[in-house]
């Protein structure tokens, strides 16, 4: 009775590992590029993906499309490495990037949309563009306020994404001597 | 039961555990999807009344008609009560054809004068196994149709014919808004894309 007792509890443990690992993993954001506090896996949608691109893709951005058509940074740390929090204020400041369109999108910890009424869910090149300085470079701001050009959530982690669409060559080829925009944490409540 | 044997069945359900999940992930996310897109709605569910776009309704009433199975499925723009994909983005109208080639080659087709347009197909396993863009569109046209390996017969004239790795999957069609002034013409072109089973 004991040794059936035993071999339960092995088991047990044994799923709570081996799928606690896993889903720790996939739900992580890795990849074979880091560029500050943003991170791209070029084979992203790749049919040379490994397993585990593949079920993290799943998870967080199914349908995404391979690095020729589209290539994605995902942030979930400020320029200075600090997890990003819902609860402090952020600039995000840059300029043009060496693809056709570019986009910056805000995701709240379940990887949707922050709901708002004023749908602040994301900045762009056609949007960022007006508001660039002489040299071409642009500032946005990031809080939980109406008043931030992308609405964070009311409190906890959240994530962004860099879209480059009909990227030039030097994304894939060069990815870390690109200059994404930079993430600099203010004021926090 | 001695430690080792306890420690041997522990670390084989662990391995055997996460291998296995690590394979089936993916289908069975992918399958979920193709179980949701229809149902709810695309990849959009605004229940916002105020905000919605003007075409919601009928587009709702179509994916109805349509029944959602290898049919274009015109989504209107997502906001953030869409629930259906994760990290999708507000600057791109999707229109996503569920669809399932045991039938026969399914043609998909858009117009893409007019701003950035791509056709993306996806396997039942998550893979993006081909896409193309207005970049390389003939005529201001995109025009494949997707077939199974092995599929032999005719295809429409013009189009070229695409291997699926898998009979079931996904195919999006992607719409840039790169103009909020230009977003009806947008959403013209969108609903313009079409996914048309190939009759022999």
């Amino acid at each position: 009775m004991k040794k059936v007792f035993l071999i339960i509890v092995a088991i047990i443990l044994g799923l709570v590992i081996g799928l606690g690992s896993l889903r720790t993993i996939i739900t992580s954001v890795s990849g074979q590029v880091n560029n500050g506090p943003w991170t791209t896996d070029l084979t992203t949608g790749g049919i040379d993906a490994s397993a585990y691109t593949r079920a993290s893709l799943a998870v967080q951005g199914l349908l995404a499309m391979t690095q020729d058509q589209a290539v994605y940074f995902i942030a979930e740390n400020d320029s200075a490495g600090q997890t990003l929090d819902a609860s402090c204020e952020y600039t995000l400041t840059g300029g043009d990037l060496p693809t056709r369109w570019w986009s910056i999108t805000m995701y709240a910890a379940d990887y949707f949309f922050v709901p708002n009424d004023q749908k602040r869910y994301a900045v762009s090149k056609s949007s960022l563009s007006r508001i660039a300085d002489t040299n071409g470079q642009w500032l946005a701001k990031i809080s939980n306020q109406d008043s931030a050009d992308l609405i964070a959530p009311q409190s906890g982690p959240f994530s962004m994404i860099v879209r480059l669409y009909n990227p030039e060559p030097v994304v894939s080829e060069n990815p870390t001597s690109l200059t994404l925009p930079t993430i600099s944490r203010g004021a926090c409540t | 039961m001695k430690p080792f044997n306890f420690i041997l069945i522990l670390a084989l359900t662990a391995i055997a555990s996460h291998l296995t999940a690590l394979y089936i992930i993916p289908s069975a996310i992918m399958a979920i999807a193709m179980e949701h897109i229809p149902v709810k709605g695309v990849l959009s569910a605004s229940q916002d009344g105020a905000s919605a776009n003007a075409n919601t309704q009928e587009i709702r009433t179509a994916i109805i008609d349509r029944q959602g199975i290898n049919a274009a499925m015109p989504s209107p723009r997502v906001d953030h009560h869409m629930r259906s994909v994760v990290r999708s983005t507000p600057d791109i109208l999707y229109t996503a054809c569920i669809y399932d080639l045991s039938v026969g080659p399914l043609q998909l087709t858009t117009p893409t004068k007019g701003g950035y347009t791509s056709v993306s197909a996806f396997s039942s396993n998550t893979d993006n196994f081909f896409v193309q863009d207005d970049r390389t569109a003939v005529e201001h046209q995109l025009d494949v149709t997707l077939v199974t390996d092995g599929w032999r017969g005719n295809i429409p004239t013009g189009s070229k014919a695409v291997i699926s790795p898998s009979n079931k999957g996904i195919v999006l069609f992607r719409v840039l808004i790169d103009s909020e002034a230009e977003l009806a013409l947008h959403v013209e072109r969108q609903r313009q894309a079409r996914c048309t089973p190939v009759t022999i």
